[in-house]
């Protein structure tokens, strides 16, 4: 609830002008858009580049923000626009690509660029071999299914809170996230995650 | 009976987080027991749920958190050439004409002395025009990118309240710049500089205000040809 209130704090002065306030804002959610983002595109670069079009949405549509300790909410509906936006724009299907994802990705420099302040190189490696399973699992599913998935799954929203986000019945929710599971039932990929 | 799945399909996730009520939680299981399509759903389900776990938070990159927050136009390319010339413009003004610059109890004074022929004023205005908006164009670009790179939050923020405003209280704060101006010492010459530079910056009017300023002249100048000239802004 403190968590919740400060936020309602942040917005309120980020609105007032203050630009400290909107950057504490930023810091406590980058974190969990980045790697939402890293899950829903397919390299680091592409993922820093949907997370700042999701930060300017944010930004920009912060006057029209109606309270009520929902921004988290809220600002992955903007989210999930920018995302299948994004998505689209990159005229990316996962279905056309599953397999070739990022097999080469572990040596891209934005990879090591991203992760120079850490020490131990293989455990790196270990950390990174285990996100790369976690994106083939997911890129095997269409756009719509992955979204979900991401929502339900990784950020657990409800399905009231997934059906606005995603601008669809919470049937629908429902149906997609029932044909991901069936699309991915016996991929083996998954089992070398756990 | 035959499975239509529905069950399963309405209730999977809330069954494997445990949030159904005893009643629905109990036919869940009995549909598991008889249907292997539904047996297999809520395998891959828990699974999925298992794998969103294993999933290792990575750190954000560094990133400049409100470059956008208060972003120029910069890809609009006119609206360097505008600033440019505004800028520039008023430059010359002060050297071609002697522009001076003060502050009384009516308002702001411009005046201006020389007596340059029409044609003499137009050749030098339209030559150094050209000359200084093609340097001031190369420093503008330098001042921008160097003014957005140190993230002068305060100057964005008072830009941004600027910008706000309507534009008699914008021509009030060029009138303010311009009288303070006179009074910086050198070593403050530079972040006036800046401010002035902004403010030309969308400023299209200024350039307007300048025009008659040229006009004006020169039209005084055809009936008197020596004497000093003032304009009231
Ligand atoms: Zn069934």
């Amino acid at each position: 609830m403190f968590q919740l209130n400060k936020d309602e704090k942040l917005i309120e002065k980020a609105l007032g002008g203050s630009q400290r306030s909107w950057i504490n804002l930023v810091k406590r959610y980058e974190g969990l858009v980045y790697n939402y983002c890293l899950r829903m595109t397919f390299n680091p670069s592409d993922a820093m580049d949907l997370m700042q079009e999701v930060f300017l949405a944010t930004y920009r549509n912060l006057p029209s923000y109606r309270g009520q300790n929902q921004f988290k909410g809220w600002m992955m509906r903007i989210a999930a626009n920018k995302t299948t936006d994004f998505l689209r724009a990159r005229g990316r299907n996962p279905l056309h690509r599953a397999g070739e994802v990022s097999d080469d990705s572990y040596n891209s420099p934005e990879i090591h660029q991203a992760h120079s302040h850490h020490h131990d190189p293989a455990e790196d490696y270990k950390l990174e071999k285990t996100n790369q399973q976690i994106k083939k699992v997911l890129d095997r599913l269409p756009d719509e299914q992955k979204l979900v998935v991401e929502l339900k799954f990784f950020q657990h929203f409800t399905f009231d809170e997934i059906s606005h986000q995603t601008g669809t019945s919470i049937n629908t929710v429902k149906t997609r996230l029932y044909t991901a599971l069936n699309k991915l039932k016996g991929y083996s990929e998954m089992q070398n995650v756990m | 009976m035959l499975c239509d799945h529905q069950l399963v399909i309405e209730h999977i996730n809330d069954y494997v987080e445990d949030k159904l009520s005893p009643e629905i939680k109990r036919q869940m299981e009995v549909v598991f027991d008889s249907c292997p399509d539904c047996q297999a759903t809520y395998q891959q389900c828990l699974e999925l749920y298992q794998m969103s776990h294993a999933w290792q938070s990575q750190n954000v990159p560094e990133w400049h958190r409100t470059s956008f927050a208060v972003r120029p136009p910069v890809k609009n390319t006119s609206w360097l050439n505008w600033g440019a010339v505004a800028t520039s413009s008023l430059a010359i003004l002060m050297v071609v004409f002697q522009l001076e610059i003060s502050s009384g109890e009516t308002g702001l004074m411009i005046s201006f002395g020389g007596n340059q022929s029409e044609a003499k004023i137009a050749s030098m205005v339209e030559s150094q025009l050209t000359d200084y908006k093609n340097e001031q164009e190369k420093i503008f670009q330098v001042k921008l990118t160097d003014a957005l790179e140190k993230q002068d939050n305060r100057t964005k923020l008072r830009l941004a309240n600027w910008l706000e405003k309507s534009r008699d209280e914008r021509q009030q704060d060029i009138k303010f710049v311009m009288t303070g101006w006179q009074s910086q010492r050198y070593e403050d010459q530079k972040s006036v500089d800046r401010q002035l530079s902004y403010i030309a910056d969308n400023q299209i009017e200024n350039n307007q205000v300048i025009n008659q300023l040229i006009q004006s002249v020169a039209t005084n100048q055809d009936s008197d040809g020596q004497s000093k000239q003032s304009k009231q802004l």
